[in-house]
Formats: structure tokens, C-alpha cells, sequence
């Protein structure tokens, strides 16, 4: 189930894991992630897969192409591109 | 260099997420191309006031830092209308639903597209009362099925673009949620202009007419519309039957008509006895 946040609680734990060595193209914050399925059918690449917990995983870092359709697509804002293109 | 979520900044501080939407309704992602479209526009938070009446849709100003006013239902256009004429320098944007803007608030929305007052009317359009258990509305395609319409409905729906349009809109556009870039492209030229622009955006609901009408899961349903929906101008070079069935998507109408507030200000000048 999605856990209810304040975005200043999400900011504040997504950073703790990118000052812990967070390095995959795309981040999925769970808590909002509410198991839709739209970034995994979407991403062109087949980046993300549906994980046991019914949360997307990123399974295949190296494919992705920084498109954004994950992020665009999401309605919760839990999954983005943490690199720019190029 | 590894960054953050670039449409966090844009949230409101201290509420909690996720949103109120079921999983996989359109609407969190029209939020998404509203704020992209903002930043994009660089106008300050201070200056954006986002009105919605009632439905699914008119959650969202809780989400989004701007000005924001939560109205009656079908009223938003009204209460955006006083925003805007009490100060004409502030962005208004609507946030309506089909049967907000269309049925409930119908006589304020072609009213509103007659006077011309300077309105970015998002219309986000899931066929279905949403938010009250899946009556149909007045944008439920005929022989669709809902609560209240167990074996279709009998009536035809409106077209919202056309609707603006006849009653004087400057602006009329339709886009998807599939098509989100050029939703957000759509939503920014509407930003930008100056008079009533509608902008329709044709958001999926899984959960109510997604199931009623067994037109599977989110993902199916956002599919569904990249199979269906096709750009005006690619409709233009194709024959009819290409074209038949499918929902055209893109920039209707765009026009240049005086807006209401700069009217309006005229009147107040000639009460005061001041020359224009």
C-alpha cells in the first residue's frame, strides 16, 4: 500500500539515498507508488519490471535512454530520471 | 550528477501524498504537465491562482502550491471570473471536470467563453462522475455504460472544444494523457493567452468507467487512447474512413479578441470621466 508523505519527507529520504551512493537512471519512491503499472508499459526500453512487492524495480539500469516517459507518465510523482540526457 | 524530482519545488509543503486519485487515473498526470508547463512559463508561484469546484478533478489545487480556491460545484468558472477581474495581473487556472464544467456549470462556462474573460479552463475529461460512483455524464459516449446507465446510455455527448468555440473561446485544444508532451505544449499556449482559453484533456478513470465498460486496467485504457486518438492536422491529410471512430486530439481554435478585463477597464475609465 502507498504510505502517506509530505513531500519535505520525501525530498528529505531521497537524498539520504543518493548521499548513500544511489546511482541507477531512474528512482521509484515507494511510498507514493501506488502499483499502476503505467511506467513499466511505458518505458520503451523495458527498464522497469513490476517487482514482488508490486512496486516497479529498475531491472535493466544500463538500457535506459533518459526519455522521461516514466516520469512524465506517473500520476503519483514517485518515479523520475536522475540524469540528464547526453 | 544524479537530481531530484524536478516537479517537487511545486508541491504544497506539509501535505501528504500520494493524492487522493485511485491508481492509474489521469489526473496525477495532468497535475504533472500543469506544473512542468508553469515552470516552463517561469510564473511565479505568487502570481498563479488554480480554482476548481467539486469531482476528482478539483482535488488537485491542494496539491499545488499556488493561490488556491476549492469552489461549489460548477462554479469554479465563476469564482475565477471575481479572481480575475478583482486583479487582472494574476494567472487563473480552472480545474474542472466533464460534469463540473459541462453539466452542473454548463451556463458558466459558455458565459464565461462569451464574455472572454481570461481563463486557462483545464477540463479534465474522464466521461464519468467520478468522485459520487460512476454516473454517467455528459461526455459519456452514447451506448457507454455506467451506475446509472447499467445498459448505456441513451444520450449523445458533448463536444467540449466545439462547445467553447461556438460561445467564443479564443482557445480550444483536446489532448491525452498518453500524449502528455503535447498536453503540457497545449497547456502552456493556453497559459500564454489572453482571453478564455479551454483546454480538454482526456484523462482515463480505471476504477469506475475503466471497469463498467471493461476497458481493463490503466495501462490498457492509457493504450486505448494512443490507438484512437489522432493529431488534427494528421486527420486533415487522411480520408474520412482513417479518420472515422477515432477522437481528434489537438489546437481547435486560436484567436485574437480583445479580452474581457482590457473591456472592462475601458468602462471603469469612462465612469470615471477619465479620456482612454
Amino acid at each position: 500500500m502507498a504510505k502517506n508523505t509530505t513531500v519535505e519527507a520525501a525530498r528529505a529520504e531521497i537524498e539520504r539515498d543518493f548521499q548513500a551512493g544511489y546511482d541507477l537512471p531512474v528512482y521509484v519512491y515507494k511510498p507514493w507508488c501506488k502499483s499502476c503499472e503505467i511506467c513499466v508499459a511505458l518505458c520503451p526500453k523495458r527498464v522497469l519490471e513490476m517487482g514482488e512487492d508490486r512496486k516497479p524495480v529498475v531491472a535493466r539500469p544500463a538500457d535506459c535512454i533518459q526519455c522521461r516517459m516514466c516520469e512524465l507518465h506517473c500520476p503519483d510523482l514517485a518515479v523520475f530520471v536522475t540524469k540528464e540526457k547526453g | 550528477m544524479i537530481t531530484m524530482h524536478p516537479s517537487f519545488e511545486m508541491l504544497r509543503p506539509g501535505k501528504k501524498f500520494p493524492t487522493v486519485w485511485c491508481p492509474g487515473c489521469g489526473h496525477g498526470i495532468v497535475q504533472g504537465a500543469i506544473i512542468r508547463a508553469v515552470q516552463k512559463l517561469g510564473i511565479p508561484r505568487d502570481q498563479m491562482v488554480m480554482v476548481s469546484g467539486i469531482g476528482c478533478s478539483s482535488r488537485m489545487p491542494v496539491y499545488v502550491d499556488f493561490n488556491s480556491l476549492h469552489t461549489a460545484h460548477g462554479r469554479a468558472i465563476a469564482f475565477a471570473t471575481g479572481v480575475k477581474l478583482h486583479n487582472p495581473k494574476l494567472h487563473v487556472i480552472v480545474i474542472t471536470g466533464d460534469g463540473d464544467a459541462l453539466a452542473i456549470g454548463g451556463n458558466h462556462f459558455i458565459h464565461a467563453a462569451r464574455r472572454n474573460v481570461e481563463l486557462t479552463v483545464i477540463l479534465l475529461n474522464n466521461n464519468i462522475y467520478g468522485m459520487t460512483g460512476g454516473q454517467y455524464s455528459p461526455t459519456t459516449p452514447i451506448g457507454k455504460r455506467a451506475s446509472t446507465a447499467p445498459y448505456g446510455t441513451a444520450e449523445r455527448d458533448f463536444d467540449p472544444c466545439a462547445l467553447a468555440v461556438a460561445a467564443g473561446a479564443v482557445f480550444a485544444a483536446r489532448g491525452t494523457v498518453f500524449g502528455v508532451v503535447e498536453l503540457e505544449k497545449m497547456i502552456q499556449q493556453a497559459l500564454a493567452k489572453r482571453g478564455f482559453a479551454l483546454v480538454e484533456a482526456l484523462s482515463p478513470c480505471p476504477t469506475l468507467y475503466g471497469r463498467l465498460n471493461r476497458e481493463g486496467n490503466a495501462v490498457k485504457m492509457i493504450q486505448w487512447q494512443k490507438e484512437n486518438t489522432i493529431n488534427a492536422k494528421a486527420a486533415a491529410k487522411l480520408p474520412p474512413e482513417k479518420t472515422a471512430g477515432k477522437i481528434i486530439t489537438g489546437v481547435f481554435h486560436d484567436a485574437e479578441v480583445t479580452p474581457y478585463t482590457e473591456v472592462y477597464q475601458g468602462i471603469i475609465d469612462k465612469a470615471q470621466g477619465q479620456k482612454q
